[in-house]
């Protein structure tokens, strides 16, 4: 990693000290000293950030600038479960969270820029301070709740429905991925996709 | 004549201490117990429609005596997503968490004792007590790995295996619940689960 200025090191936290105000109100100083645990780390578009297994397993990643497509492989065949860009936050649930090796692998579709931080160093300051582990409960929250309703929408949802749902949230990424991608996310053929396209 | 339902509520709620304990062992043993009283006993029929699908219902529930599944219909179809046996916390988490319509529908298949507490008091002691709050991200975090080793499970292992890994943390159950259930949480029909016990 070849070393950043520091104004751009500033900035940088205060990107996500921004985006981490937006779950509750926390003192500055205990906001800066949560944003001071993460640094700057770039990867070349095709790098994979998180691999399966355990590898880095305590990471967590806030996304700066790029797109990351995150994906487990299946009899062979590359399964797409989520896309994550600026300003989202990406890490090794499988591991952090029930302790079985990662099955996903987080994948660079762009040039990516990413502040990383390891959790080993978050967690003391959250026993520190009340605001901090407020925001961390609604943090993952948040996530737990998203990732049931990606999984009831792959169970529930029609095509045309997930297509609907996939715009309303993330709008801008169909500019930005390949289409096979979005098609595998939604678990659509490229022409089913191009026909939901075609109708919207 | 019948044992009143009051007088089983001290041998519940140690058993609600030692669960919560376990999840966050450092939580001050004064503010657990505050949470803890606030907690009711109810008995339920065996059968008892505790929550439906589509209704919203902020409770949370710690199992007694008894057992509960929790289903889903698709196709119309009842798929059993889990079963939970005494000493199990339980709640429509996503539905609490994310204000959507709750789509898990909770049935009780025996005649079961709970402790229960609505989630606005349980999430009051959040803002009152730091270690509360924290136990709370932990107990979130431990129903979001449990969510996803059942996905890493259902995609990766066999049926065989995942038979064994329930008989291997649910022996008791075997027993105690209608196998058509077993098979519809190992995601096999009932012939495939018959097959499997065979072997053993």
């Amino acid at each position: 990693m070849s070393k950043i200025p520091e104004k751009d090191i500033t900035l940088y936290h205060s990107i996500l000290a921004k985006e981490l105000l937006q779950y509750t109100a926390v003192p500055e100083q205990d906001l800066q000293a949560f944003v001071s645990c993460f640094e700057f780390h770039e990867y070349k578009k095709k790098d994979i950030i998180i691999a399966p297994g355990n590898t880095d397993a305590f990471k967590i990643f806030f996304i700066l600038k790029g797109i990351t497509r995150i994906y487990y492989v299946l009899e062979d065949k590359e399964i797409t479960v989520s896309f994550k860009m600026e300003n989202n936050v990406v890490y090794n649930g499988f591991t952090i969270f029930s302790g079985v090796p990662n099955i996903d692998n987080h994948e660079a579709l762009e040039d990516l820029q990413v502040l990383a931080a390891n959790i080993d160093n978050l967690e003391p300051l959250l026993y520190k301070s009340h605001p901090l582990e407020h925001l961390a409960r609604k943090i993952v929250e948040k996530n737990y709740s998203s990732f049931i309703r990606s999984n009831y929408n792959r169970m529930f949802l029609p095509a045309e429905e997930r297509y609907e749902y996939f715009m309303k949230t993330m709008p801008s990424i169909i500019n930005r991925i390949p289409l096979k991608y979005v098609a595998s996310y939604l678990g659509v053929t490229p022409e089913t996709l191009s026909r939901l396209r075609a109708k919207h | 004549m019948a044992k009143r339902i009051d007088s089983y509520l001290p041998v519940y709620q140690q058993h609600l201490r030692e669960y919560l304990l376990k999840i966050s062992p450092d939580t001050p043993l004064n503010e657990l117990e505050e949470l803890i009283q606030c907690f009711t006993i109810e008995k339920y029929a065996k059968n008892t429609i505790l929550l439906p699908a589509g209704v919203n219902n902020n409770t949370v529930y710690f199992m007694g005596k008894g057992l509960v599944r929790i289903f889903y219909e698709k196709d119309g179809k009842e798929i059993t997503n889990w079963l939970l046996e005494e000493n199990s916390m339980f709640a429509p988490t996503y539905s609490i968490l994310s204000g959507d319509t709750n789509y898990f529908t909770y049935q009780l298949l025996e005649n079961s004792h709970l402790l229960k507490i609505d989630y606005a008091v349980w999430e009051s002691y959040y803002s009152k007590y730091h270690a509360i709050e924290r136990l709370g991200r932990r107990l979130i975090s431990v129903y979001y790995g449990a969510f996803m080793r059942k996905t890493v499970d259902v995609l990766f292992l066999s049926a065989e295996e995942r038979y064994q890994l329930f008989v291997k943390e649910h022996q008791s159950l075997l027993n105690r619940v209608p196998l058509r259930h077993i098979a519809s949480y190992l995601g096999i029909t009932q012939e495939t689960l018959s097959r499997i016990r065979a072997k053993y």
